[in-house]
């Protein structure tokens, strides 16, 4: 059993890093043949919490996708981004500033795919319209959206993922990641401001293109817009509370997403279609895939290679954090983080257990939420989320606007993509490790 | 009825190096919908319709709601227009097509329009070479002819500007 759950793993990793068959197809036949395989047992992998699909995330992703779906239809991203380039008076570099601001703030609440596909069609309108370049400011957008993403629970799958094993509340992503994901964005704009503050100049003509813009006519329907933001202000509410009330995400996003399918009038079957249900089934197999490496104990062996590599003591975890952090990153910019990231949540929860043992007497929880322990999940969702700007594929939502980009007929070439996004990927994880420093093992500031 | 009784062919030619420009004034004459590209036997090689050469200067981004927020079109059509006026037929046309033998019977073309939703379709012969086109408008012709129609009190078009 060890060495076949061991093979599918090991297959299925390779096979979804190749990138030659799709991620869903692999991900759906490895759990499948983990399966048959009997490594788990059906009922294992549907009803099992440790082992089996991690039904939180899945819905909580599901409801999501179902509120975001119906609130693009309403052309609120397109209206904000075109008042943005006119706020910023046609500047190219204010306008590449406050989109990147867009882009992050909204990656933090939606899926960063859907947000880059809202703001790069506007982008590419408006650098046509100032005769400039639209590449550096589609390669911002997304450092922008996977810096963004990284603040809040929702914002990226590792996130979701996370705090689903760990238990961990949506004020605990606020409380302890917005705050390094603010000074990431601010120190990495200052930076962007020496790169391209003087660069980026265009005619006084172009700009006055901009300004006679009208952003009115983007909103398609103002009744659905005031629906869709009622909504989603109660369900960030709901996520902010779900912890005193001991509901899961998953309930309040679900309880957003039926309202607002109930009250907007859309028809389920086109808002259900648009789910990303190849996204969801990947999540599923790859459930279905750890949970067989978790049973046959291949994760214990890592963990005790990690506890070897790290060496963690109950009240120290200072040297796992940081490795975690660089691994992490450095590993989702060449590997999708979401497998990375299944692997490594049980991988900690059992190397939780080994340093802290049975006999301190505490609760299962107690180990995960150990103070000690705490600055390791961050460092966690900060590598897998931060390392995707590391590489042209390391996030979906990198793929989709060089894919957008070319189709416009600006190619973006991988050295282009490197040559920003690597040194960000580094300027970012490595404030990442200086805040987790200075604030859990300097400051002691839990 | 046979295709080759009602079809049309006066059609709209150009070669696989025919530019943008070019093909642009071919179809904007009001009655051809579509020019044929045919090499020099007059094989047929591809088809580009008023709607491709539309398609050719609509950036991949924009979308109508975009469109609105420009308040003068005339200067960004012009600058797209140059855009692609290096592009010949052959990168525009559609090269999967499908088409008629003039033996083919007028049912086959019109459950062909009715089933897909093609506007025009030609008519090629055996090896390929364009015979002529039928549309439409000339099936409908052959129903108002088959089924005596006229008589019916019809006026015709109306110009709506005199209302």
């Amino acid at each position: 059993m060890f060495w076949t759950a061991t093979a599918i793993f090991l297959v299925s990793y390779a096979l979804i890093i190749s990138e030659k068959i799709h991620k869903t197809k692999v991900a759906l036949l490895g759990a499948a043949l983990t399966l048959i395989t009997k490594v788990l047992l059906q009922q294992e992998a549907f009803n099992d919490i440790d082992l089996g699909v991690d039904w939180n995330v899945i819905f909580l992703l599901i409801s999501m996708m179902i509120i975001i779906n119906i609130m693009t239809k309403t052309g609120i991203f397109q209206y904000v981004a075109i008042k943005c380039a006119k706020v910023a008076k046609g500047e190219p570099f204010r306008i590449m500033a406050l989109f990147a601001i867009i882009t992050a703030v909204g990656s933090a609440f939606l899926d960063n795919v859907t947000t880059v596909l809202l703001i790069a069609p506007v982008t590419l309108f408006i650098a046509e319209q100032l005769e400039i370049n639209p590449i550096p400011y589609l390669i911002t957008e997304v450092l922008a959206s996977n810096i963004g993403g990284t603040a809040t629970l929702i914002g990226d799958p590792p996130n979701i993922m996370i705090a689903s094993k760990a238990g961990l509340n949506f004020m605990d992503f606020i409380y302890h990641l917005a705050p390094a994901v603010i000074i990431i964005f601010l120190l990495w704009m200052l930076a962007w401001k020496v790169v391209f503050g003087k660069r980026l100049q265009v005619r006084e003509e172009l700009k006055k293109r901009i300004m006679s813009l009208q952003e009115r006519g983007q909103i398609k329907d103002s009744a659905l817009l005031k629906k869709s933001l009622i909504v989603l202000s109660l369900t960030i509410i709901g996520f902010m509370l779900h912890g005193i009330f001991h509901y899961e995400p998953a309930t309040i996003a679900l309880m957003g997403a039926t309202t607002l399918l109930f009250i907007s009038g859309e028809e389920p079957h086109s808002i259900l279609a648009e789910v990303e249900w190849p996204t969801i089934f990947f999540f599923i197999g790859l459930f279905i895939i750890i949970g067989g490496i978790v049973k046959v104990g291949l994760v214990a062996d890592m963990s005790r290679a990690m506890i070897a590599v790290t060496n963690p003591q109950p009240e120290n975890m200072t040297m796992l954090a940081m490795v975690m952090l660089w691994f992490s990153a450095i590993c989702s910019a060449v590997v999708d983080n979401i497998p990375f990231v299944a692997t490594m949540n049980p991988l900690l929860i059992d190397m939780v257990h080994k340093v802290y043992g049975v006999e301190t007497g505490m609760a299962t929880v107690e180990h995960i939420q150990h103070l000690a322990m705490m600055p390791v999940w961050w460092a966690l969702a900060l590598g897998a989320c931060l390392g995707g700007n590391g590489s042209p594929i390391g996030a979906s939502a990198n793929v989709i606007v060089l894919g957008l980009s070319e189709k416009a007929g600006h190619k973006i070439t991988f050295g282009q993509f490197f040559k920003y996004g690597l040194p960000v990927m580094l300027l970012t994880v490595f404030l990442s490790m200086i805040y987790l420093y200075v604030r859990y093992y300097l400051l002691k500031w839990y | 009825m046979n295709v080759s009784e009602c079809m049309r062919t006066k059609l709209v030619l150009a070669k696989p190096d025919c530019d943008y420009k070019s093909l642009l004034c071919k179809i904007a004459d009001p009655t051809p919908r579509q020019a044929y590209i045919v090499d020099k036997n007059y094989k047929l090689l591809g088809i580009v319709s008023a709607r491709d050469l539309l398609k050719e200067i609509v950036p991949s981004y924009m979308d109508a709601d975009l469109a609105r927020s420009l308040t003068d079109d005339a200067d960004f059509l012009q600058k797209q227009v140059e855009k692609v006026k290096h592009r010949c037929a052959s990168d525009i046309m559609i090269t999967k097509f499908v088409f008629l033998h003039p033996h083919h019977q007028l049912l086959e073309a019109n459950t062909l329009i009715a089933e897909r939703g093609f506007n025009t379709l030609p008519v090629l012969d055996a090896q390929g070479k364009i015979l002529g086109e039928i549309t439409r408008r000339d099936i409908l012709v052959q129903l108002v002819n088959n089924c005596s129609l006229f008589n019916l009190d019809d006026k015709g078009p109306v110009d709506v500007s005199l209302l």
